[in-house]
């Protein structure tokens, strides 16, 4: 189940790594293992800010409450989905397919919603969400 | 200045699980550097597995090595536990192999063998324990046989004093 096909207000993204750890011995020289060949820990933050409750308050906007449906559905932070074009609506093409399907990465919620309330039915609402890898 | 080490371990276990058969093993091949990825080792094909070794791998007088090999929970590993009766009647074979930066393996590396000890689980993590084949033969090694004729009675546990 995709996440809801909406803009944010704004978007921060960090790409992965590769699993390793690094050993530094006494004469400053390090070593780094690396524990797999492929990247993994992305995050994709999202924030919509000033968003209708129950209703949109402009097109594509979103609601709070379809985004906590989203998260509820999604068991909280236990099951993946992918994230849909308009997340990243406004990002150059090529930049966008490096962020939105990076290979084998699954997102899924790395907490819960945070939920603001500006006025009666508007509220600010942040996600925060982590790609890993899935065997 | 740094150095970078990519070492992948290949997991080659036998069983002896089949009741129909019980001459027949199965054979249960891993390895955990490759992610989803099925990597050729010797003539035979091992499939990704997130495992990790600790414990000793080698030592100087070869006496009852033990490593755990711990995998987490997940549907596979509770197999491997099945498959070799509580992971006690089983025989692994561990290589180990350095990868460079293209993914390519090389072709020499240790090679140890070990055979079941048993398994434990926790809540997210299944933890098979192995053991080196041989006991190290030592200065105190019997020459005969500790039995009721010329003991008396046997204690029941491993732990013996002399009086």
């Amino acid at each position: 189940m995709s996440f809801p096909n909406i803009r944010p207000t704004t978007r921060s993204f960090t790409m992965g790594d590769y699993p390793s750890k690094t050993y530094r011995s006494l004469s400053g020289v390090t070593f780094r293992r690396s524990f797999g060949n492929k990247q993994t820990g992305y995050t994709l933050d999202l924030q919509f800010k000033n968003i209708g409750d129950q209703n949109e308050l402009k097109q594509y906007s979103g609601t709070t409450r379809e985004i906590l449906q989203h998260y509820i559905d999604m068991d909280g932070t236990l099951d993946s989905f992918s994230v849909p074009y308009r997340v990243f609506v406004g990002m150059d093409d090529k930049v966008e397919a490096l962020i939105k399907n990076p290979p084998n990465i699954k997102w899924r919620y790395a907490e819960s919603p945070n939920v603001q309330s500006v006025q009666p039915g508007v509220s600010t609402v942040t996600v925060k969400l982590v790609g890993e890898l899935e065997a | 200045m740094t150095q970078e080490i990519r070492i992948v371990q290949f997991f080659d276990l036998i069983t002896d699980d089949d009741k129909d058969n019980p001459d027949e093993d199965k054979r249960h091949r891993y390895q955990n550097y490759f992610v989803n990825e099925s990597k050729t080792f010797g003539a035979a094909s091992f499939a990704f597995a997130p495992f990790r070794v600790d414990g000793s791998v080698s030592s100087l007088n070869g006496d009852n090595d033990q490593i755990t090999i711990l995998f987490p929970a997940i549907e596979y590993a509770v197999r491997l536990v099945e498959a070799g009766k509580g992971n006690r009647k089983s025989l692994l074979f561990l290589d180990t192999r350095f990868v460079n930066q293209s993914g390519g393996i090389s072709d020499n590396g240790p090679r140890e063998i070990f055979v079941g000890l048993g398994a434990s689980f926790s809540a997210d993590t299944i933890e098979l324990r192995f053991s080196s084949a041989l006991d190290a033969v030592a200065s105190n090694f019997p020459a005969n046989s500790l039995t009721n004729k010329n003991v008396g009675i046997l204690p029941l546990e491993s732990a013996l004093s002399l009086r």
